[in-house]
């Protein structure tokens, strides 16, 4: 089954996710801020990343960016998930190379469509 | 006047020419015939010559021969040798005598061989007698007297006869062409003389044609003047004439019409004097008569000329119609009389003058009736008599005994303005002079009237002007009065412009600056008096801390009509400034526009903050929910557990509240964001029908699912374009067609998109449960839910059709509403076409 990064500072919408995740048969490794998240993701190769915007350290757009410049990630597709929701915001993620993106709060029936989406 | 044929002839000129050059080649002909004869004569002659040199030359040889044969005999008789001498030199001679004559002989056979003979013969006698004699003489002695003379001598006298023969025969020829040199000299004589005789003759004649031709011609000239000086005119020149008499023939026929012409012009002319004389003859008798009239005329008009030189001095009507009226009561001896005036409505008259009357007369009114009447009707003289002498006049009631009234009608213009009455107490019977003359006096009269008349109106006018002058007078003190009062409120309202805390700027309707105060100045720095708006503009361009569409919206304003018109500009020292706009002026004159500036830097800043605010605050509120939704959903999924149906229930009402949450946070975001503006419009092309399509077709399950026919169209053809930005039309139809979809309950929404010359319609129709009149303007109002149990029921945030308001509305279009209760809704929104 396919290995999915979460990365949320939030722990409760972190094993939300998580719970989903697995419920559906996904493998998934949880970090709670950016830079982990970048570091795990060498570590692990997972799959996908499902990151939000806002978390410490290093933020979800950043953290995108980094892995859009490492050569051995940048295949790696990113889902950043926010509360923010205007236009502007979702030009940035995706001019970044976000694959898709979440709008908090999002329907656990949309997440798994996206997630299924991306990985298809 | 006929001209005669013009007949083909010889001009005279050609005559003469002809005779000269006749006579010329006859005497040409007969020089070449005198010339020839010359020649032949010279040739006659030279022939002759040598006729007679040959002969002399033959008689020379005949000589010398016989001097050598004397010598030969000398010789041969003395036996001297000198006797020899002769033969010897004559042997030379004699032969070049004969060739001589052998060549001037050539050309005449028998001559040559005369010569030739001659020749022989003499050698003959030299070879065979000469030469042997004188050597054997030589060689015998000669005393053998041995003489051989005589055999020598046959030869001496065929010599003497050969030469003879030539002599006479050249002597004949000589004489034969003497004889024919004299014939030709007779001949020539005669032809001198015969050609000469012959040209004379022919002179003659020629002269006498000609001369005959000219006389004629003249003749005919002559004969044709003289006609035409005894009067006769139509002269024709029967006998024709040509070359230069052909010319004059020519002008004297011309001259010939002309002078006929010139007479029959004169014959009119001079009965048209005649007819002139008659006429001034007629013209002096009439002259005459009317000498007479003018004199009548002049004595009348001498009369008239008291009477105006009277008038002209009285413009006073009262004192003109008393001395009219002396005059005619002068003039015919009336025992009394007045002058009556007509009103000028109404049909009675006023006495204006009275002689030999009551005085209190003067004044008085008299109404129109009998003669007085039939005067002013007709505008006529009219003569009242009364059989037995009254004692009352007919028109006032005064105790004048009367026999004859005269009324005169004076008259002006047309109208009867007024008549003059006179009394007489013996009948009158005044003549045709004498009416004239009343006539030309009432005429005279009536025009003094008139003018004395118009006079008094003219005062009276003139009073009533000085009146009105007086009232203006009181009229410009109140206007003044007022003016200054309106410079003292217009210096009370540019004092509170000028003071004003907002900026403020008044531009005539060409844009060109009338007023700018303080706080303007204070913003935008100093302005030009006059300055157009252009300049205006660019003093507010510096100040600018973006390039703002405001400039542009005010090119636009300065010539608009439109009423007032706001938004903000943000200064680059950090004003932030609310600016307004409205016309200036009344309904009927426009002024200007009037533009002001309000500082609204802490407003503004008080605006970021809440949007700031509420943007953290959304953004904090979201993400708790997150967690809600997501574990709710969970549970009600029973992914952890069955759930209990009280549970179920209770977990639902949760789980729907929390999602009303969620939306009304999105909905505040939305409003939040369009009305601060700081999303501005990504604007581009934009296919409306291809939007609506994709967002209906989300909505098409839900519906369905309803239960609800669901139907989406577009009008056929190529639809066109509208500039928008396409998230945001997005949002526009999703808003709608969701609001269709939930508050149906049954029966179909549609969804169509239509096009006309100005713009593009999206329409939104359900057969829902439809707004109530009153609530249909409070729909597009921020949290306004209508009172209704299914609203409640389904739930919104009041927020939705605000948006979309305030999104149509973004894109310059408009937003309608028909909606009847219970039956359903429609909602149009109507968006500009791309102009060109």
């Amino acid at each position: 089954m396919p290995h999915i990064l979460v990365a949320d500072d939030d722990l409760d919408i972190a094993r939300l996710v998580e719970f989903q995740l697995r419920f559906h048969g996904f493998t998934v490794t949880l970090v709670h801020d950016g830079r982990a998240a970048l570091e795990k993701a060498k570590e692990v190769q997972p799959d996908l990343i499902l990151a939000d915007w806002m978390m410490p350290t290093m933020d979800g757009l950043q953290c995108l960016m980094a892995i859009k410049s490492e050569p051995r990630l940048k295949h790696l597709p990113v889902i950043l998930m926010t509360a923010r929701a205007q236009a502007a915001d979702v030009q940035a993620g995706m001019a970044a190379g976000a694959a898709a993106y979440l709008v908090k709060p999002f329907q656990l029936e949309q997440l798994l469509q996206t997630v299924r989406g991306v990985l298809a | 006047m006929k001209r005669p044929a013009y007949r083909w002839d010889t001009g005279l000129r050609v005559r003469v020419l002809g005779l000269v050059v006749f006579l010329l080649s006859l005497l040409v002909g007969l020089g070449t015939l005198l010339s020839y004869t010359f020649t032949q004569l010279n040739v006659l002659q030279q022939e002759a010559e040598r006729t007679r040199q040959s002969v002399m030359m033959m008689e020379r040889a005949a000589g010398t021969f016989a001097e050598m044969t004397s010598a030969v005999r000398g010789y041969l008789l003395t036996g001297h040798e000198t006797m020899l001498q002769p033969y010897v030199s004559g042997q030379v001679q004699l032969d070049q005598l004969l060739g001589q004559l052998s060549a001037a002989t050539t050309g005449d056979s028998l001559q040559t061989e005369r010569v030739r003979l001659v020749e022989e013969l003499v050698k003959t006698w030299r070879e065979k007698v000469a030469e042997p004699e004188i050597a054997s003489r030589q060689v015998n002695s000669p005393e053998t007297g041995v003489l051989v003379v005589s055999s020598g001598l046959n030869y001496i006298e065929e010599i003497r006869s050969a030469t003879n023969e030539y002599v006479r025969y050249e002597s004949d020829r000589l004489s034969k062409e003497v004889k024919s040199v004299n014939d030709l000299a007779e001949k020539l004589r005669l032809y001198t003389w015969s050609g000469v005789g012959l040209a004379a003759l022919l002179a003659l004649t020629g002269y006498w044609i000609l001369a005959g031709s000219v006389t004629r011609a003249t003749g005919a000239l002559a004969g044709a003047a003289n006609r035409i000086a005894k009067g006769e005119r139509d002269v024709i020149l029967e006998r024709p004439v040509d070359g230069e008499l052909q010319e004059v023939a020519e002008a004297f026929i011309s001259m010939s019409v002309t002078l006929s012409t010139q007479e029959r012009q004169l014959q009119e002319q001079q009965e048209q004097l005649i007819a002139q004389n008659e006429e001034l003859i007629a013209q002096q008798e009439s002259v005459q008569s009317h000498a007479t009239e003018l004199e009548r005329q002049e004595r009348r008009l001498s009369r008239l000329h008291n009477l105006s030189s009277k008038m002209i001095g009285s413009i006073e009507i009262d004192h003109l119609a008393g001395q009219i009226l002396d005059e005619y009561l002068d003039l015919y001896g009336g025992t009394a009389g007045a002058l009556l005036l007509a009103e000028e409505y109404g049909d009675r008259m006023l006495v204006q003058a009275e002689r030999w009357l009551s005085p209190s007369l003067r004044g008085t009114l008299v109404r129109q009736a009998g003669p007085l009447a039939r005067c002013a009707e007709r505008s006529q003289v009219v003569m009242a008599r009364y059989p037995e002498t009254v004692t009352q006049l007919s028109v006032w009631e005064t105790q004048v005994p009367v026999a004859q009234e005269i009324y005169v009608p004076l008259v002006h213009t047309g109208r009867v303005i007024g008549v003059v009455v006179i009394a007489f107490t013996e009948l009158l019977e005044p003549n045709a002079e004498a009416l004239a003359l009343w006539d030309s006096i009432a005429a005279q009269a009536s025009v003094a009237l008139a003018a004395a008349y118009n006079h008094l109106e003219v005062k009276r006018a003139f009073q009533s002007l000085q009146e009105q002058a007086a009232q203006i007078e009181v009229l410009n003190a109140q206007l003044e009065e007022e003016r200054d009062r309106a410079a003292a409120q217009l210096d009370i309202y540019l004092s509170i412009v000028s003071t004003m805390r907002a900026g403020a700027w008044l531009c005539d309707t060409g844009g060109n600056l009338l007023v700018v105060n303080t706080t303007f100045r204070e913003f935008f720095g100093e302005v030009r008096e006059d300055a157009p708006a252009e300049e205006v503009l660019t003093k507010i361009q510096t100040h600018l801390s973006t390039d703002d569409p405001f400039l542009d919206d005010v090119r636009h304003l300065i010539h608009s009509y439109d009423e007032v018109t706001e938004g903000r500009i943000r200064l680059s020292s950090g004003y932030v400034l609310q600016w307004s706009s409205a016309p200036v002026g009344t309904a009927t004159q426009r002024v200007g526009r009037l533009f002001t500036f309000q500082d609204v830097t802490e407003l503004a800043e008080l605006d970021r903050l809440k949007s700031e605010f509420v943007n953290t605050v959304s953004h904090e509120l979201r993400t708790p929910l997150t967690s809600i939704m997501g574990y709710l959903s969970l549970v009600l999924a029973e992914t952890v557990g069955p759930l209990q149906e009280q549970q179920r229930e209770f977990l639902n009402v949760v789980s729907r509240n929390t999602t009303r949450l969620a939306n009304l946070i999105n909905d505040l975001l939305d409003i939040q964001r369009i009305e601060s503006g700081r999303t501005p419009l990504q604007r581009s092309q934009v296919c409306l029908p291809r939007v609506v399509q994709q967002v209906a077709e989300t909505f098409r399950v839900q519906a369905e699912q309803k239960g609800l026919r669901f139907e989406v169209t577009a009008a056929p053809g190529e639809p066109p374009l509208i500039s928008a930005d396409p998230d945001r039309l997005t949002q526009i139809a999703s808003n709608l067609v969701s609001n269709a979809v939930k508050y149906t309950q049954r029966g179909s929404v549609k969804v169509s998109v239509q096009w006309g010359r100005e713009s593009v319609d999206m329409i939104v129709e359900d057969t829902g449960i439809g707004i109530p009149a009153a609530d249909q303007k409070r729909v597009f109002e921020k949290f306004y839910r209508a009172e209704h149990p299914y609203v409640r029921e389904v739930g919104g945030t009041g927020l939705g059709l605000p948006i979309v308001k305030t999104m149509v509305e973004e894109h310059g279009g408009e937003i309608r509403l028909e909606s009847v209760p219970g039956k359903g809704s429609k909602f149009i929104v109507s968006f500009p076409l791309l102009s060109g």
